[in-house]
């Protein structure tokens, strides 16, 4: 079965909360337990937080579980009157979200969210089998406290309805399930109890530890306590534990405090106060801790000597369990849920009856064999409560009741009756299609198909990506264009026109754009005149984008390189595998160049044409801002350091909605080598660098070496998830392929007399600049006959270097620094040249190395791991940081002019592009429902 | 950011890059002061990047969107 659970209970001000805890807890067993029979998929909503934490919380449980998030919608509280058209609209599209994959079942983890946040139900029972959570009806037994608000009223009892209309309700109690069969007159056999379970982690304390100091150093707890933890609401009745905690003889008070975990809200802190003031009580003798982590937490059920629960009202009671699963001795109200969770009667006590409280806290803090007999019961009764068995629960009572369930109801929208047909041949498609586009329908095609396919640009584009541009295609194209944009496409082959009729027909009712359309029917027949543009344009969004699409789609980030291609060796890599995806992107993929513009991901439309050299006008592509459905993989392929602080949150959503991200990681060296760069740099690049390990699903480092490193920071420096570490090998140009550029006569005469030492790369501190401009004036003053070419644009760091060779009194004759030189003078210098020094000290890959061994030039290198990763045995290594040695190196091989060692097989561009393609691939697909 | 100064601050990131030598200038002026150095340069990513935007509006959406958008503003088929 398709499975597909609305999250939105872990998402609210609930996620603080039982429910939110219930509702991860049992989502992320159910997916254990289901994964492998039934295809599961999440529905966050995007206009509330807490995506991020579920999405990492269920991360190991859910490596394969497809995730969207809907939106985002916001202002759409039911607390405002003001909202309520916005409201609706959201509903109905909502509604067809849940839906929209045709799902069998649709699981709604929670409805009573959205009265004060921007939760949303659908607007009417979805299509499907619908299954809700029901955690309890407690304000219809205290409508004064919780209902008196007349929109309060309204709003639960429109969430009631929705419960009601459900197919099947399962309780988290026997006695919410004995209540909504009373109180709702639910049908008992549409409601099943599937309990409610405690975390493995919540355990006793393990011998030999002791919290004592610990607690003492946090909270400031410095004796025994009693504790309670949970809501401050009323039915809580926790002013009653402080008066019953007073009523404790002064013996007991000497030697106890009360510990109350959570949050108070300020007002309440003020009558606790009050109230302690009142009863005698001593500040320190009553604690609020306010929020605690859960590790915290823990440790204070294992250190307490009673837990306390008074609540007069609950629909489980998730915290006792909590405190009974690590061994507190616990005691609970007699009341609703309380004694079906601790089933132990002595852990009882009725809290109507005055000063029972009091007496039974003194019983258990005097009484030893009692305490102890409370910790034991509590601990093997915790252990009947797993949350394996509350999925066990859910997912018997789903299969027994959705076998065999026929939809009864619609989404709620009528089905449109308007729309079109189009009797489409081909002499008038070209001309249809821009109103199809427009305004869906079902395509009917008569007659022969044309003999060549769509030649617009945008057409063809349509069809396939840049990579199709130019290609001509056959009549078949037709009818792949028209179906990206019909609600079905039918070929009238001549059967009685009922027959067609009747297809049509299941097309209207069944096809995702025309179940989309009849929504946006009923908006526009409902409440689109109350909306704003703005308010409309982000409905008509969320709905748009809910509609399950087929495409794969990698977008490539180029924000940089789109702005300006600094010639980098990071640019000549963007460039050339991007260029290669273009022309031959991976099989079925769709590549897709964005930029980060405004605020917002745009199609690089021209960039990548530019690219291809496809002579394609500006605007003639379609669709500017990019839309995701969550089925996209971002490829950070550039380096965004400038970019990515301001694109992150967006990115951020893409990931919650289920977009893969993927990152390029050339090195780490502004963080291996912090004096190489300025300050701003290395801050900067940390920044990056952790933005992308949070960010990121996989991260491709182009060498072993950098992947290692990568590794090795991941695992030093970022807590939390982490992404997986892979590599790639680069490609290379092949020499010849460019033009040979005419020399500077100077530089001519000294490189055809002379040997000539050639160094490519920017001008900056790690290059190794320095140390060999001294081996060199070594090497001259000793009288070598020698030339030295420096072909690099001027980085940073170097003003005293660049004063340097700039004042040379070599410089124009034995010394030659080209800062600006194009491909082509590049060319001549390497043909001319007698070898290349690669004298860095850090590098992420090597690519020069391998293309002066391209172009037959030998190569001198720095004993760099990373070189010998790349070149193998083809450079001779240097292992020395003094001018000295280095010069004594080069004059040796100068001397000797060995021959180059055997290297690895080298990629070309395609192949490397292909390679690193497959990695993406294969990550995409581990990732992908099976 | 101030939108107000975005068009200027833009400009003047615009002159800087069409005079490299003005530039270099520039950069080593400031980049022997840390704090001054990280502040310009985040100003200016910021004006080049300006902060995300996660919603859409009616003046900017998804082209399918706004095809979504137009029809259930016109209500019928024409």
């Amino acid at each position: 079965m398709k499975i597909r659970i609305d999250m939105q209970g872990a998402q609210t001000d609930s996620r603080h909360r039982g429910i939110g805890r219930y509702c991860l807890a049992v989502t992320r067993a159910f997916i254990e337990l289901a994964r492998d029979r039934h295809d599961i998929g999440l529905l966050f909503n995007a206009a509330l937080d807490g995506i991020g934490e579920a999405v990492d919380t269920l991360a190991d449980a859910a490596p394969r579980i497809s995730r969207r998030t809907f939106g985002p919608v916001r202002h759409v509280s039911s607390d405002n009157p003001a909202n309520d058209a916005r409201r609706k609209a959201a509903e109905l599209a909502f509604g067809h979200a849940l839906g929209a994959d045709l799902p069998d079942v649709v699981w709604l983890g929670s409805v009573v969210e959205g009265f004060t946040d921007d939760a949303l139900v659908p607007y009417a029972k979805p299509e499907a089998f619908t299954v809700a959570t029901l955690y309890d009806l407690i304000p219809l037994h205290d409508p004064t406290t919780y209902l008196s608000n007349a929109h309060a009223r309204d709003w639960y009892m429109r969430r009631l309805e929705v419960l009601k209309r459900c197919d099947l309700l399962l309780a988290i109690s026997e006695w919410v399930r004995n209540d909504a069969i009373v109180r709702l007159g639910i049908d008992p056999e549409r409601i099943v109890a599937i309990g409610a379970g405690v975390d493995a982690r919540f355990a006793p304390r393990t011998a030999g530890i002791d919290h004592t100091q610990y607690l003492l150093g946090r909270f400031g707890i410095d004796r025994r306590f009693v504790m309670y933890n949970g809501g401050f609401d009323k039915r809580k009745n926790v002013l009653s534990l402080i008066e019953a905690f007073a009523d404790l003889p002064a013996e007991l008070r000497a030697v106890h405090a009360l510990v109350l975990v959570g949050r108070v809200p300020p007002l309440l802190a003020k009558t606790f106060a009050a109230t302690m003031v009142a009863r005698g009580l001593e500040p320190d003798d009553v604690l609020l801790t306010g929020f605690v982590s859960d590790e915290d937490l823990v440790r204070l059920y294992q250190a307490c000597a009673l837990f306390a629960f008074p609540s007069e009202r609950e629909g489980f009671g998730l915290a006792p369990l909590e405190a009974m699963a690590c061994g507190a001795p616990t005691i609970v109200n007699d009341a609703t849920s309380l004694p079906e969770v601790v089933d132990d009667p002595e852990a009882l006590f009725d809290g109507h009856a005055p000063g029972a409280l009091a007496a039974r806290m003194r019983t258990v803090l005097t009484d030893r064999h009692l305490a102890d007999r409370l910790s034991s019961r509590g601990l093997a009764r915790a252990r009947h409560f797993s949350w394996r068995a509350v999925a066990a629960r859910a997912l018997s009572a789903i299969d027994e009741h959705a076998l065999g369930y026929t939809a009864t109801s619609l989404d709620g929208a009528e089905r449109p009756t308007g729309l079109p047909v189009y009797r489409v041949d081909a002499g008038n498609v070209d001309r249809l299609l821009p109103t199809l586009r427009q305004w869906p329908g079902t395509v009917v095609w008569s007659g022969p198909l044309p003999e060549t396919g769509p030649s617009l640009p945008a057409d063809r584009y349509r069809l396939g990506g840049y990579g199709r541009l130019h290609v001509q295609g056959g009549g078949n194209e037709w009818l792949a264009l028209l179906e990206q944009d019909a609600a079905g496409v039918l070929l009238d082959d001549g059967q009685a026109g009922i027959a067609l009729d009747e297809r049509v027909q299941r097309f209207r009712v069944a096809h995702p754009l025309a179940r989309q359309r009849s929504v946006e029917d009923s908006i526009a027949a409902s409440v689109a005149p109350s909306l704003t543009d703005d308010d409309l344009a982000r409905v008509a969004d969320a709905l748009d984008r809910s509609r399950p699409t087929s495409t794969r789609r990698w977008l490539v980030d180029v924000t940089h390189i789109a702005t300006r291609d600094l010639g980098t060796g990071i640019h000549r890599v963007v460039r050339s595998i991007l260029r290669e995806w273009l022309q031959h992107p991976p099989e079925h993929v769709l590549i897709e160049p964005i930029v980060f513009r405004e605020g917002r991901f745009h199609h690089a439309h021209d960039y990548a044409c530019a690219l291809i050299e496809a002579d394609i006008p500006p605007n003639t592509l379609p669709g500017d801002l990019v839309a995701i459905t969550g089925s996209e993989v971002y490829i950070g392929l550039d380096w965004t350091m400038e970019s990515l602080p301001s694109s992150a949150p967006l990115l951020r959503t893409w990931r919650w909605a289920g977009v893969q991200m993927q990152f390029v990681v050339y090195d780490l060296l502004p963080l291996t080598m912090p004096d190489a760069f300025h300050a701003h740099s290395r801050e900067a690049f940390t920044r990056w660098a952790t933005t992308i390990a949070s960010l990121g699903d996989v991260l491709h480092c182009i060498s072993r070496s950098t992947a290692a490193e990568v590794r090795g920071w991941l695992s030093e420096n970022h807590l939390g998830r982490r992404p997986e570490v892979t590599n790639f090998e680069l490609g290379a140009d092949a020499s010849g392929h460019c033009q040979i550029g005419e020399l500077d006569p100077a530089l001519e005469e000294a490189m055809s007399t002379s040997a000539s030492l050639l160094m490519v790369g920017t001008v900056e501190p790690r290059k190794g600049y320095v140390q060999v401009l001294d081996a060199m004036e070594l090497l001259w003053e000793a009288g070598a006959n020698l030339t030295f070419v420096i072909i690099g644009h001027r980085g940073w760091l170097v003003n005293d270097l660049t004063e340097r060779l700039q004042q040379h009194r070599e410089k124009g004759k034995r010394l030659f620094w080209l800062d600006n030189a194009d491909d082509g003078t590049l060319e001549a210098v390497y043909q001319k040249s007698t070898v290349l020094v690669a004298a860095s000290r850090g590098e992420g890959y090597g690519l020069p190395l391998i293309e002066a061994a391209r172009r037959g030039k030998p190569v001198i290198a720095r004993s760099l791991p990373v070189f010998q990763e790349v070149a193998g045995d083809f450079p001779s290594y240097f292992d020395t940081d003094s001018p000295e040695g280095l010069a004594s190196h080069i004059a040796r091989w100068l001397a000797a002019r060995p021959a180059p060692g055997p290297h690895p097989e080298w990629l070309n561009w395609r192949q490397s592009a292909f390679r690193l393609g497959q990695l993406i691939r294969t990550r995409v697909e581990s990732a992908a429902p099976p | 950011m101030s939108s107000l100064f975005r068009p200027w601050l833009k400009k003047l990131l615009g002159l800087l890059a069409r005079y490299p030598a003005l530039k270099r200038f520039v950069v080593n002026v400031v980049y022997r002061f840390p704090a001054l150095d990280a502040g310009l340069r985040t100003v200016a990513h910021r004006t080049i990047h300006p902060e995300a935007a996660l919603d859409v509006d009616a003046t900017r959406m998804p082209e399918t969107s706004r095809r979504a958008f137009d029809r259930i503003r016109a209500r019928k088929f024409p």
